[in-house]
């Protein structure tokens, strides 16, 4: 950091720090959109400010399902009130259940765990929003969980645990898991041995 | 300043996202302890997505850097695939990591730890007590870094510590006799350890691993040293790991 930074305006350097706690982003690109604010002209700038700000106000996590949504009092949000309960597909993150939904693959609702279990950072399974999904289960509307967690190590441990837990305390529900295996336009040579181990096991017979 | 392409193996402790699709990871390699980037890893078609993930060992090439040494090339050697079915067994193997790392320091040019882990988490999924191989693992370790236990004699006068139960203390990393015990009023920083428990230390020490199975250990037993042996590595490393207490799951 040079010492010209700090003959900047306050209010730019502010600019600056608040980039940089964003995930991603270092001094460097921090500076260059802070300069490009700069630029940009008041209008466009505003309806970024006012987009930050309605998202932080008038959002919040939904009770039952943990989802983002904007109806602040209510036990339920859209998803819960609109979509099938029976199905119900759990995620790690909020960005995991967008982009499902925006597939539209998923006629179901979901469950949003905001996170995953990951010891080596300290987060055990309290952490997550299990016990919500337990109150949940609780009320015998779902007859299958679709478990959506990542194919990473963390992502397999929490989907491990929450087969566990369920398949010993909600005998009658269905549980299943995204198949693993080859990704689209990969090549098989350079495949990793998880991923190979479970192609091989959720290979289909072709019809 | 780009240097030719250097090779090295080691397992992967720790990943984390960097950016739209980079990966950075912790490796413990045959080299110390060492961090990387693998660019466009998280993207599904690059040739590095599926190696980048914790638990596994492989073999890589790297640019030298003098921030972030850049990974050119990964393969797998191998997966622990044994252990990543099982969730108490991915618990284990992360402490195993978690311990590792701590006590691994960057550049040292000496892979014994690599080997120590492992061998560790190759043979975890076949035991038959693995709090028993996470006890060994951890004696064995501490051993390596030059924080072994001093077993057989008192840390204080050296002098032969006869068959009674003993006063252990973490913070010294060993045993007070009887009358170093008495006269230094030592109660409060040292706890008392059963001749049993001596013994299954004293066993592992002379790496007589297969009389353990003999003795028909209880997992109270076993757990009973392993605190002593925790207590230590808290006292070495100034913290509590983070994945100390999902280790006995
Ligand atoms: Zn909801
Ligand atoms: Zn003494």
């Amino acid at each position: 950091m040079t010492s010209g930074k700090n003959s900047l305006p306050v209010e730019v350097q502010k600019l600056i720090i608040a980039f940089s706690s964003l995930p991603g982003i270092g001094p460097k690109t921090a500076q260059r959109l802070s300069y490009f604010v700069l630029s940009q002209n008041k209008e466009e700038t505003l309806k970024l400010a006012g987009a930050l700000k309605e998202v932080k106000e008038n959002l919040s996590y939904c009770r039952t399902c943990c989802f983002i949504t904007s109806d602040k009092d209510s036990e339920n949000c859209y998803y819960c009130y609109e979509k099938e309960s029976e199905q119900v597909c759990v995620v790690e993150n909020v960005i995991d259940a967008i982009t499902i939904e925006m597939s539209g693959i998923h006629k179901g609702s979901f469950h949003v765990l905001h996170g995953a279990i990951s010891p080596m950072n300290g987060i055990g399974p309290e952490k997550l929003k299990i016990e919500e999904l337990m109150k949940r289960l609780n009320k015998g509307e779902t007859k299958e969980i679709i478990l959506a967690t990542n194919p990473t190590l963390e992502g397999e441990a929490t989907g491990m645990y929450l087969n566990k837990i369920i398949s010993e305390n909600y005998k009658n529900i269905k549980l299943t898991k995204l198949a693993r295996g080859l990704a689209s336009g990969t090549d098989l040579e350079y495949s990793d041995f998880n991923t190979l181990s479970n192609a091989f096991q959720n290979r289909t017979s072709i019809d | 300043m780009k240097g030719p392409n250097k090779h090295l193996k080691g397992i992967i402790t720790r990943c984390t996202n960097y950016k739209e699709s980079d990966r950075i990871f912790t490796l413990i390699s045959d080299d110390g302890i060492m961090k990387f980037i693998a660019r466009g890893a998280k993207k599904p078609s690059s040739k590095l997505s599926g190696h980048i993930e914790p638990l596994n060992y492989i073999a890589l090439y790297y640019r030298p850097s003098k921030s972030l040494n850049s990974v050119s090339q990964v393969e797998s050697i191998h997966s622990f695939l044994e252990i990543k079915k099982e969730y108490n067994l991915i618990l284990k193997a992360q402490y195993m990591m978690e311990l590792a790392e701590s006590l691994s320091s960057e550049n040292d040019g000496n892979s014994s730890i690599l080997n120590l882990l492992l061998s560790a988490l190759k043979n975890i999924h076949i035991s038959k007590i693995p709090t028993l191989d996470i006890l060994i693992f951890e004696f064995e370790i501490l051993k390596l870094q030059g924080f072994g236990i001093s077993l057989f004699n008192c840390t204080n006068c050296n002098k032969e510590l006869e068959r009674a139960e003993h006063y252990f203390s973490s913070n010294v990393g060993g045993f007070y006799c009887a009358r170093c015990f008495e006269s230094k009023s030592l109660f409060s920083e040292s706890v008392k350890v059963t001749i049993d428990q001596q013994l299954i230390l004293r066993t592992i020490s002379r790496k007589n691993y297969k009389d353990l199975i003999n003795f028909n250990l209880s997992e109270k037993e076993i757990d009973n040293c392993r605190k002593l042996i925790r207590d230590s590595i808290r006292d070495i490393i100034g913290v509590q790991l983070k994945t100390v207490k999902f280790s006995d799951l």
